[in-house]
């Protein structure tokens, strides 16, 4: 492929991502409470079950750590987009489900060799509904009952990676939180004669927070990981209207996300197949704001881990293409109902292609997993995930040679 | 191309509905309760009550009666003004001419058709009216009526029979101003077939009006037309009438003491069914002659206050206006929507809600409506649905 046409394809590729931003999607336990909690990667992230806060990257930004940041030589830029398809069931109902997830963004430059700044957008928490109900009562034409949910609590980190010796990758992030849910309900007649009654209550999310992270090289086939989240307090406004007017309102409280903290470890078996874990967890955030789960917001905890057989250069294409495969489990914050905890537990699988002519990569992944249990919960999904990631690199100076993962 | 073509792959899949995988934990983790819809019915009984106005510009005069409107007397005036050129001459007859446009059928008497028959009297009337003003009280009459050629006094009006003799000398006293003309009477004596209708030209209709023709001694003749008429009407039915050109209104109270006083409206009706037998919506002539439609054009207004001796009970603010048959049998939902709600968040003072024909100053109308003690299906109700506000904290 030709220098200029590559170009044309690398940006046609993530706008193409892009695109499919409109149509949304998440888990159905995503309307509940803040929403699904998104974690940050790529695909390479994500096919290793997000195992790989221990895990160097020279050609993405988008890595679980921070810290690794600081190895990339040149202004990159990474992007992914997830499809999911999922089929929610309960006892009595089953749904086919598919669309698209928020993707992520994150753009990053050497200020020197071993000084990276980053920024971009970070989706943390989401969720995302339209729904109805058909009613009726004596005497009563039919009515729907519609509803509708969007939330999106997102992430701009500004963030300073920094080689400081050659073992030794550390970050500090400023971030801005900011985000908001939106629930619009209306009584819809479809009786002309009849006056539609709407609801909405918007809640907007501010705040802000930092977060550090390290990466250790211990041995040449031994990387420690780990990154603390500082906790966040959420200013939160809200404002309800209503079809009658005079029954608005409005509100201002904070809301505080705890700290969350996350480590692991990566082990290289051999030079070509490495092992990687990670733990992460933040205690119970309150429940302010959402009085109907008092006392059913816990812990979220995530523990993967995973297996990948790097890119060489030698061989067949499918004896130098990477594998990836790895496993997660994901309590989430949510409880349901009450006492119920939501576990994720997803198997997960990807490759990757080196991009033509220049440094960088697209990576495939794919998550193939169930959240919640239908005795444990009522519901449960089965869902397949496909993450579509890339990343690009341009020169920023002279120095440095391409680095390959 | 693989990925684009897997990506629009994905974007097309279509999803099904979520709402029965939400069902189960709306109230307990999503919280959000979209308010319950309520249907709030309260009876009313109405009270009708008449407002002096009446109908003074109507193209078409009537005598007779239909669907309990009376038409039972008809006032004209003549400009009995004489030209230059018959001054001076001798009335030597005389007689009214009123120009029949319509008249209900007649009756088959072997093979021979009689046709339908008003009796009335010719009053001369003793103080002049304006039919551009309200003619609420008939001026006072003559108690003796005019007679004919023959001394008679009852005359029968109908379509073949339009054209009545006067007495010359009174004629001639009008024309030479020395009896003053305030007008005459046409007075309904009996309705000998049954009720019906005898309508015809007032000046109003433009041409062809009511007139006096007088023929002079010397051959020649004149005549003098109409520049007041009005026919006069009169209403005694029982129950829930709404009558223009008689003038009678409905007037509903209400408490809406059951209405949550957070609800939010999402129909609000009065709801009255109309008794299309006893419906007038149009007369003959109105309808044939003028191509007028029979819908009845209702106005609902909130009174400025209650108290039916207030003037302000009269006038108000108005609710809705719209049309509807009064001839067809039907119920009717009368929307309310703006008015109501204005009621449940106490910006308004209840008042009640007074029902009126609104050409009632224009038209001779009648709407009947079914009563509080008919049958149950058609009484009259204030309905309103509504709905309470959504909440977003669960149970």
């Amino acid at each position: 492929m030709r220098y200029k046409n590559a170009k044309i394809f690398y940006i046609g590729f993530a706008l193409g991502l892009l695109w499919a931003i409109p149509v949304l999607c998440q888990s159905t336990f995503g309307i509940y409470y803040l929403g699904e909690h998104v974690f940050m990667g790529n695909s390479r992230d994500r096919a290793l079950a997000y195992s790989t806060i221990a895990v160097p990257d020279s050609l993405s930004v988008l890595t679980q750590n921070p810290a690794s940041r600081a190895d990339l030589s040149r202004v990159t830029f990474s992007l992914i987009q997830v499809f999911e398809m999922s089929r929610a069931r309960t006892e009595d109902e089953v749904a086919d489900l598919a669309g698209y997830r928020l993707p992520q963004v994150l753009v990053a430059a050497p200020l020197k060799e071993g000084i990276v700044f980053s920024i971009g957008y970070i989706t943390n928490f989401m969720g995302r509904a339209d729904f109805s109900y058909p009613k009726t009562g004596e005497d009563i034409p039919l009515y729907y009952e519609v509803y509708r949910h969007r939330g999106s609590l997102f992430t701009i980190p500004l963030s300073l990676s920094v080689k400081v010796r050659d073992w030794l990758n550390i970050s500090a992030a400023y971030e801005l939180e900011r985000g908001s849910i939106k629930n619009k309900v209306r009584i819809e007649f479809y009786d002309q004669e009849y006056a539609d009654t709407e609801t909405s209550r918007d809640r907007s999310y501010s705040g802000s927070s930092w977060s550090a992270a390290v990466m250790i090289r211990v041995h040449p086939r031994i990387y420690i990981g780990g990154q603390w989240d500082h906790e966040v307090d959420y200013n939160v406004n809200e404002s309800i209207t209503y079809s009658r007017s005079d029954f608005d309102s409005t509100s201002v409280w904070n809301m505080n996300l705890p700290s969350a903290f996350g480590a692991g470890l990566a082990v290289g078996i051999t030079d070509r197949w490495w092992l990687s874990s990670q733990y992460w967890m933040r205690k119970a955030p309150d429940t302010r704001g959402f009085p109907q789960l008092t006392g059913g917001i816990g812990d979220e905890t995530m523990i993967g881990v995973g297996l990948e057989r790097r890119r060489v250069r030698e061989g067949g294409f499918f004896g130098r293409i990477p594998i990836r495969l790895g496993f997660y489990q994901n309590q989430w914050h949510l409880e349901a109902p009450r006492g119920e905890i939501v576990v994720s537990r997803f198997f997960t699988a990807g490759t990757s292609f080196g991009l033509p002519n220049r440094p960088g990569s697209i990576d495939l992944s794919m998550e193939l997993g169930q959240i919640g249990s239908v005795d444990s919960n009522g519901s449960n999904e089965r869902m397949v995930r496909i993450g579509f990631g890339l990343s690009m690199s341009e020169v920023w100076s002279g120095r440095g040679e391409d680095s390959r993962r | 191309m693989l990925l684009s073509g897997l990506s629009l792959l994905l974007g097309s899949c279509s999803s099904d509905p979520e709402g029965p995988i939400f069902a189960q934990n709306l109230d307990s983790l999503y919280g959000v309760d979209p308010g319950d819809v309520h249907r709030y019915v309260e009876p009313l009984n109405g009270m009708t009550f008449e407002v002096p106005v009446s109908v003074g510009n109507s193209p078409f005069l009537g005598i007779g009666e239909a669907q309990g409107l009376g038409f039972d007397t008809t006032l004209l005036q003549f400009d009995m003004t004489l030209s230059d050129e018959d001054a001076g001459k001798t009335i030597l007859s005389a007689s009214i001419y009123l120009p029949v446009r319509v008249a209900p059928e007649g009756t088959i008497v072997d093979t021979l058709e009689i046709p339908y028959i008003l009796t009335m009297y010719f009053h001369e009337l003793l103080s002049g009216f304006d039919d551009e003003d309200s003619v609420i009280v008939i001026p006072p009459l003559d108690p003796d009526p005019l007679f004919d050629s023959t001394g008679a006094v009852l005359r029968e009006l109908s379509i073949d029979n339009n054209e009545f003799y006067l007495d010359e000398i009174v004629v001639q006293e009008w024309v030479e101003g020395s009896r003053e003309h305030n007008g005459i009477a046409m007075v309904l004596e009996s309705f000998p077939d049954g009720p019906g209708l005898i309508e015809f030209n007032a000046h109003e209709y433009g041409s062809d009006p009511p007139s006096i023709r007088v023929m002079f001694t010397d051959s020649t003749t004149a005549a003098f037309p109409s520049v007041n008429d009005y026919s006069t009407v009169r209403f005694d039915g029982a129950g829930l009438n709404c009558v223009g050109g008689y003038a009678t209104r409905i007037y509903f109270d209400f408490t809406l003491g059951g209405v949550d006083p957070r609800a939010i409206i999402n129909r609000a009706s009065l709801v009255l069914t109309v008794n299309g037998d006893e419906g007038f919506g149009s007369t003959l002539g109105e309808s044939v002659v003028l191509g007028i439609l029979s819908d009845i054009s209702y106005y609902i207004y909130t009174p400025g206050s209650d108290d039916p001796v207030d003037p302000g009970f009269l006038e108000g603010t108005g609710v809705d206006i719209g049309i509807f048959t009064a001839t067809e049998t039907k119920t009717l939902r009368l929307p309310l929507r703006g008015f109501i709600p204005d009621l449940i968040d106490s910006s308004r003072v209840n008042t009640g809600l007074i029902l009126q024909s609104n050409l009632e100053n224009a038209r001779v109308q009648r709407a009947a409506f079914y009563t509080s003690s008919a049958d149950s299906l058609f009484r009259p109700y204030l309905e309103i649905i509504y709905s309470l506000p959504a909440g977003f904290d669960g149970d």
